[in-house]
């Protein structure tokens, strides 16, 4: 079975499941008050500070899903509320509002934090106090369902964008001497340590590995030792415009005309803006999301374009980020939705259940799938490979080597 | 009793907090804000007692949490044995910061320990082997019944007052008095012996020990650490806190603390300004009451009990005053009796030779007189004498005891005493403590003996404290003793300088023009109170512009010109060499 | 191996120019301001707003950088120095400074944005490796800049007031130095300077709202290297400073880069506390 959630879909049905439990309820003697009041959707999203731009995005998407679930009625007939705190990107924020919303807004689901070092130490606090957790941080290590038995992710994994940009890299360009060129944030150094994992896997070592400074201003000598060492392709796996810009420039500047394979970051017209010229950004790869591939006509799919009509009025400013930061805070509110609705309430060890049972949730960021033991669900195919220089219509054109 | 009263109410209050605190969240907020209290209750002290600014405190708590979740977490070792290790990890560290930077001017320190705090996030990225990189680290529990949320309170707000007890006792006793005098006036601090380097470095050693503990408490409670939380903005936070309270107060930071940990909380959606925020409080509260709110209702509150201050002259009683000295030397070690001698001392500046072999003998229970035209050298030589200028020749000698390369502070221990041209008074402190700090030289307590309120220090306090209550009052100042030193009149700022001098009980005491600014007969009262000085044994050089008071009160007279002497000998005599007539006296 | 030590002596440039703008604060006011990276930050921003946002030519950009740059050195001296020095209280000036150069980083950051956005070209050029201007600019920007102070020091009235009241500054004023208005003046100097500092280097940092803090720092162990005081001394601490990242940059990468630097203050500190070209100075009571 597949629960799409759609507009169309969600109407009646639903609200008449909503009236029906609220009447049993009432019958059996619980207050009815608790079945009608709104669901209460925790959501700290770092709306401020060093990861603003792609958190807006995904914060706007968040709230757009809740108000097309609202308007169609919500969940089970109620509406959904959401408690959304700033955690500026500070982990101690985090910390202290996570235990806000659970201990004293009592809120029957938290979502976010929206990056991994934020998520990292909300997740005992979270769980401490029994709630369902839907977390958007990207590394490997942060899901455990035996520890975290009601926390699911709500996000492709880091690991999974880094297989496919590698195997990218040998099977569709053909490159087998790689350089590895990451800054030296914490994402930056996880991701370097990952896609020498990958590569390993492969039976294959890197040509060159560079770990710099993510303000270095030039980098110019890394790109040429990455050149003498024999390299003919580059991963560039960090999530600062600026840093992705640098490389790019000195692989222009130096007239070195290697593939570069990096992270999303990489599609963001930010990245373009701080190149030199234009055309450095050619011949450079991105992971990006099946839901965001134009096709033949430069058409989004349907799922996608659908959700951008819907909020065409507002969505113009979070589009900078692209269109997949957008989508991705998406995702949470409606694998919560499905969750709620298999499970036909709100008690949160009940929603895991459901999810874990539900074979495939579609939404617009793609599809996910979770069971007993796997709580990441996001499918590996969503994952498609996107050209940097594409981008048109909110949308990129899939990377296809003849 | 009132006192007693609303320590106990206020403990039963910290301690029940749990019970009213209705839920989990507002307790998580309570322990936070213990965790940086006990990190603040110490950083106060070298912030706003000694006035050094460390500004990378936060790299400390970084090294601290890491600490804890290193040692307890993967090595396994007894939680409160590795919160204990955090400590005293930091408080090495703060030894290793700040013995090449704390002899350095204050912004060094500061340079440095903001760079600190910057490299600690960067080794935590990169040392993944121990610190687990960007994914982090969990913090282990501490074992029940410390393990619950309310157990935990429990713990920080214990660890918390236990170090709040100790910060009290530091400030109250002898070692209070110097770190406010090394923030306020470093020379006057030097002049009654404080060593200012060791004293801050102590001081910083403790507080990075405390800011160890911090950090554990702070990763247990967190529950999770990760590089980004220990970001050098969290510095200024500290900052607000405790300047907004009140530097020099030990529970005014608290009530900083509190507000700004609870603020985030009340004012949710404008987290964004929130650094900019804290910067502005910083800068305006710096601008316009640099000593806090703290100081600020202190000051208004002292203003309102005491009588509005009339115009007094300082009327000293010479039998108290001369009763005081006496007893105060009888209490310490008999008189060296030896003379205090500078034999052919010579400074340069650049170019311009200051003093040209000079020699200079002062004898116990003389008054020597230095007089002079303007820039003929005589405060560079009791400069030179006190220790506060090298010699560039010469030599300064007390008996057969070699001083010159020696620094002011063991010279201060040796009984030289001096006052300054314009006095040199600790502002924030009160007259009795501006005089007890001359008891220094005898204050024998250690530090961590002072924070745990040992006996000695209790008994040296006393002791200080009536010895400087008996000159203040035989110099005339009895009425004023908890009088801010800042608000006292010209007059009685001089006077309170030469108490404080003579309650270092010293051999000899070199005033630097103390009839500067006095009326007639208040610097024939000054005379007085020289003659008791001298009558008790004590040698006092005299540099003074009113030549008829020098020559009527001092045994013998030198007269330079030019950094050279032009005349010694009797008064009577060097009255009227021709030469002194000539350059200086006029006709 | 060229482009690294070009590269070296461009970030040597830069943090020399940042160590020459404490050198003329300090000079009048004793004052070591927090703040001194911060005037590269506004400079750079400044000159990208007008040049790129407002689609103005390039010397439009460079006027309004410097007057920036002007403005917010008389501005730091005005709040937050002045009243200060007034009370000679050296741990409150630290705050002070400290206070406004963050709030000026936040405001900059809130309005500016937090990601740093490109800087543009300053002549026509194609990239030319280590011949690029990006390298050349703050290296023949950082010469002109010190042997320019060296002369104003030597050769105008107002430079040898600087340096009097450097040495002495209650002499100064006890001869009739308008020793307000002198500090002042420096201040707005030391402004315009690290506002073309930040201009001049653009290229190489980007209009970044973050690069004020460690600016500062960098700019502080050139100088403290080099000897407070000391124009040569500030180019070779700069110099210095920057061909050692350079180098550890290209045989080690950036992990330790902070460290090492850092590791270099301390042995500074410890061996020639007073820097290469400084002079021991005494304090007066």
């Amino acid at each position: 079975m597949v629960v799409r959630i759609r507009r169309a879909g969600v109407s009646r049905r639903r609200v008449v499941q909503g009236i029906g439990a609220a009447g049993v309820v009432g019958i059996t003697g619980f207050p009815a008050i608790a079945e009608t009041r709104p669901i209460r959707f925790g959501w700290i999203a770092a709306v401020t500070g060093i990861f603003a731009t792609n958190a807006l995005a995904q914060d706007y998407g968040c709230r757009m899903g809740v108000e097309d679930i609202n308007k169609a009625g919500g969940l089970l007939g109620r509406q959904i509320e959401i408690f959304m705190r700033d955690s500026a990107a500070d982990p101690g924020k985090a910390v202290g509002f996570a235990k806000e919303l659970v201990f004293n807004q009592d809120v029957d689901v938290v979502g976010g934090p929206l990056n991994s070092g934020e998520t990292l130490p909300t997740l005992n606090v979270v769980a401490g106090a029994r709630k369902l957790h839907i977390i958007e941080g990207s590394i490997d290590e942060l899901v455990d369902p035996v520890k975290y038995p009601l926390m699911f992710r709500g996000l492709n994994t880091n690991g999974q964008w880094l297989k496919v940009g590698v195997n990218f890299g040998i099977d569709q360009l053909k490159k087998t001497r790689v350089a590895i060129i990451n800054d030296n944030t914490g994402y930056g150094v996880l991701a370097r340590d990952a896609v020498i994992k990958v590569l390993a896997g492969r039976g294959l070592k890197p040509a060159y590995t560079a770990t710099v400074d993510a303000n270095k201003t030039d980098l110019t000598d890394e790109v040429n030792k990455a050149r003498d060492a024999g390299a003919d392709c580059i991963q560039m796996w960090s999530n600062a415009t600026g840093f992705q810009a640098r490389v790019l420039n000195a692989r222009g500047e130096q007239k070195w005309d290697v593939p570069v394979v990096a992270h999303p970051t990489l599609l963001q017209e930010a990245v373009a803006n701080l190149l030199t010229k234009r055309a450095y950004w050619e011949n450079a790869y991105a992971t990006g999301y099946k839901n965001a591939l134009l096709d033949a006509n430069d058409r989004l799919p349907p799922l996608t374009q659908g959700f951008l009509d819907r909020h065409k009025d507002t969505a113009g400013p979070y589009l900078a980020a692209g269109i997949s930061a957008f989508l991705q805070g998406n995702g949470a509110p409606l694998i919560y939705a499905a969750g709620v609705n298999k499970a036909g309430g709100t008690d949160a060890a009940a929603i895991a259940a459901a999810l874990e049972t539900i074979p495939v949730i579609e939404t617009p960021f793609g599809p996910f799938s979770y069971s007993p033991t796997n709580h990441n669900g996001y499918q590996d195919d969503g994952i498609v490979m996107m050209v940097a220089s594409s981008g048109k219509n909110n949308g990129w054109r899939a990377a296809q080597v003849a | 009793m009132i006192r007693s009263i609303t320590l106990a109410l206020g403990i039963a209050l910290v301690a029940g907090l749990p019970f009213i605190a209705g839920n989990l969240y507002y307790l998580h907020i309570a322990t936070m804000i213990g965790v940086y209290w006990v990190l603040i209750a110490t950083l106060n002290l070298l912030v706003g007692f000694t006035g050094t600014l460390s500004v990378g405190h936060v790299g400390l708590l970084a090294v601290g949490a890491y600490a804890f979740c290193i040692l307890a977490g993967t090595f396994g070792w007894n939680p409160y044995l590795a919160l204990l290790a955090g400590g005293v990890i930091c408080a090495l560290l703060g030894l290793l910061l700040g013995l090449p930077s704390l002899r350095l001017p204050g912004f060094y320190f500061a340079m440095l320990t903001l760079a600190f705090g910057l490299i600690v996030s960067e080794l935590a990225l990169a040392e993944q082997w121990l610190t687990n990189g960007s994914v982090g680290l969990q913090a282990p529990e501490f074992p029940a019944p410390f393990n619950t949320p309310h157990g935990l309170y429990w713990l920080v707000v214990g660890i918390g007052g236990f170090i709040t007890w100790m910060t009290w006792n530091l400030a109250r006793f002898m070692w209070g008095r110097a770190m406010v005098a090394l923030r306020d006036s470093t020379v006057a601090a030097q002049s009654v012996a404080v060593p200012i380097y060791r004293t801050k470095l102590i001081v910083f050693v403790f507080s990075g020990f405390s800011a160890g503990l911090a950090g554990g408490l702070y990763a247990t409670s967190q529950s999770y650490i990760t590089p980004d939380a220990f970001v050098v903005n969290v510095g200024i936070y500290f900052f607000v806190a405790i300047i907004i309270g009140g530097r020099g107060l030990i529970l005014g930071p608290f009530v900083g603390a509190a507000v700004l940990a609870a603020l985030p909380a009340l004012v949710g959606p404008l987290a964004k300004y929130g650094t900019f925020f804290y910067g502005l409080v910083l800068l305006v509260v710096v601008l316009v009451i640099p000593g806090g709110f703290g100081e600020l209702i202190g000051g208004l509150a002292a203003r309102l009990r005491q009588a509005p201050h009339k115009h007094t002259s300082v009327v000293p009683d010479l039998e108290k005053l001369r009763h005081a000295i006496t007893h105060a030397h009888d209490y310490g070690n008999a008189r060296a009796g030896v003379a205090l001698e500078a034999e052919k001392v010579t400074r340069r500046f650049g170019g311009l030779v200051a003093v040209d072999a000079v020699s200079l003998e002062l004898r116990p229970g003389e008054v020597h007189g230095l007089i002079g035209p303007n820039g003929s050298g005589k405060t560079t030589l009791l400069n030179l004498i006190s220790g506060y200028y090298s010699v560039d020749g010469g030599a300064i000698r007390l008996g057969t005891r070699e001083l010159t390369g020696t620094g002011v502070q063991p010279r201060a221990r040796l009984g030289i005493a001096r006052t300054f041209q314009t006095p040199k008074l600790v502002r924030a402190l009160s007259v009795l403590d501006n005089a007890m700090l001359g008891g220094w030289p005898d204050v024998r307590s250690g530090f961590m003996e002072t924070a745990f309120a040992g006996p000695r220090p209790r008994r040296e306090e006393r002791e200080i404290r009536a010895r400087a209550r008996a000159m203040l009052e035989g110099i005339g100042l009895g009425d004023v003793l908890g009088r801010r030193a800042e608000v006292l009149e010209h007059t009685a700022q001089r006077f309170l300088e030469i108490a404080r001098a003579l309650t270092m009980r010293p051999d000899f005491i070199l005033l630097d023009e103390p009839a500067g600014g006095l009326t007639t007969a208040e610097i024939a009262t000054l005379g007085d109170i020289i003659g008791v000085i001298r009558d008790a044994g004590i040698g006092v050089l005299l540099v003074e512009h009113h030549t008829d008071f020098v020559f009527r009160t001092c045994d013998r007279v030198t007269t330079l010109n030019l950094g050279r002497i032009i005349a010694h000998g009797l008064p009577k005599d060097v009255s009227r060499d021709p030469e002194v007539v000539r350059v200086y006296l006029g006709a | 191996m060229l482009l690294v030590i070009v590269n070296g002596l461009a970030l040597g440039g830069l943090y020399g120019m940042t160590a020459l703008v404490y050198n003329v604060m300090y000079s009048t006011s004793k004052v070591l301001s927090f703040g001194t990276g911060q005037f590269a930050m506004v400079g750079g921003i400044v000159t990208a707003f007008v040049v790129l946002n407002l689609h103005l030519p390039l010397l439009i950009g460079l006027a309004a950088c410097l007057v920036a740059g002007g403005l917010f050195g008389w501005a730091s001296e005005w709040i937050a120095v002045r009243r200060i020095v007034a009370a000679s209280d050296e741990h409150l000036w630290v705050l002070s400074t400290l206070a406004l150069s963050t709030m000026v980083q936040e405001a900059m950051g809130l309005w500016w944005g937090t990601d740093p956005t490109p800087f543009p070209r300053l002549i026509r050029q194609e990239f030319a490796g280590a011949w690029d201007q990006k390298f050349w600019f703050p290296i023949v920007f950082s010469v002109v800049m010190a042997v320019g102070l060296e002369l104003f020091y030597r050769r105008t009235m107002t430079g040898k007031v600087f340096i009097a009241m450097s040495e002495d500054s209650f002499a100064a004023r006890a001869r009739g130095v308008a020793t307000d208005r002198m500090r002042s003046l420096s201040y707005v100097i030391a402004g315009v300077l690290g506002a073309l500092s930040g201009f001049a280097a653009g290229q190489l940092t980007f209009a970044d709202f973050s690069l004020g803090i460690g600016l500062g720092l960098s700019g502080f162990i050139a100088l403290a290297l080099g000897g407070i005081g000391s124009s040569l001394g500030a180019l070779v601490g700069g110099v210095m400073l920057g061909m050692m990242i350079a180098f550890t940059d290209h045989y080690f990468g950036a992990e330790y880069q902070k460290t090492i630097a850092i590791g270099l203050l301390v042995l500074l500190l410890v061996v020639r506390p007073q820097g290469l070209f400084g002079t021991n100075r005494v304090r007066h009571v």
